[in-house]
């Protein structure tokens, strides 16, 4: 009983994650990653648009100062 | 001990063992695949930035070079155009997920057509542009970079002809709609890597 039950926790350790789709998956997670999924790649691609237009502000900014 | 395993599968209704051989165990096989091949292409991009960055900077010689025009206007047009196509993807990936077969078809048509104006507008822009990549190394990194972008929107749109035929055929489906899923990711790093070229080129 305790090897069956110790063999069980090893092979647990071992063994696939629950069953979850990577794909479907659109819980809100601290970390975007846009290669997860269809919805986090377009948010990501927002997030760098705007980043990014920041960023050529920014410059400009800069620029007309020096 | 994959018999095992399946056996175990049989009998529990739950995996128990190692995973299946030559599959993540984590991400889906589709997926996987995808996000290899976008890993990869970010570092040819990386390779390819490397070497602009080395040319305008290391150089010392101002961009673009002087006699030369780089059509911004044109370009943000197209940065428009290829922004628009994303978010008509984003629209039909929303639609198929609730179900809604005349969403998907109408925004995955769209983003096709939108896509092939953007590589319409990109070709007419070199045919009038004024210089050849072998001008000038500035000349040779502009066609380089520009060029490589214009390669992924191409096999973007060929992803997106696949999905969009499919579409109207009623493959996809709220359960299964990996297929416009997996192209949209790819559809949206395309974009995104639009936009880096398009600030660091013409922009900056």
């Amino acid at each position: 009983m305790c090897e069956a039950h110790f063999a069980h926790c090893v092979l647990g350790l071992l063994g696939p994650r629950p069953s979850e789709s990577a794909v479907s998956d659109t819980r809100t997670t601290i970390v975007l990653n846009p290669l997860r999924s269809e919805d986090e790649a377009f948010r990501f691609l927002l997030y760098t648009f705007v980043a990014i237009a920041v960023i050529v502000g920014l410059v400009f900014a800069l620029r007309a100062l020096i | 001990m994959e018999a095992a395993s399946i056996a175990h599968t049989a009998g529990h209704g739950e995996h128990h063992g190692p995973p299946t051989a030559h599959r993540s165990s984590r991400v889906e096989a589709q997926l996987l695949g995808m996000l290899l091949f976008i890993v990869s292409e970010v570092m040819i991009f990386a390779a390819f930035f490397t070497a602009y960055f080395f040319i305008r900077i290391a150089s010392g010689e101002p961009w673009p070079a002087p006699g030369t025009h780089l059509p911004e206007d044109v370009a943000g047009v197209n940065t428009a155009i290829l922004m628009s196509s994303s978010f008509t993807l984003h629209w039909a990936q929303t639609s198929i997920k609730k179900g809604n077969r005349f969403g998907l078809k109408a925004g995955i048509l769209t983003t096709f057509l939108l896509g092939c104006t953007f590589l319409f507008i990109q070709i007419n822009e070199y045919a009038n542009i004024g210089f050849a990549p072998q001008d000038h190394a500035q000349q040779t990194i502009f066609y380089s970079l520009t060029g490589l972008h214009g390669a992924h929107v191409f096999i973007g749109l060929c992803l997106l002809l696949f999905v969009t035929i499919r579409s109207f055929r009623g493959h996809y489906s709220p359960e299964e709609h990996r297929g416009v899923e997996i192209p949209g990711i790819y559809w949206h790093f395309v974009d995104i890597m639009w936009i880096v070229v398009y600030t660091t080129v013409y922009v900056l």
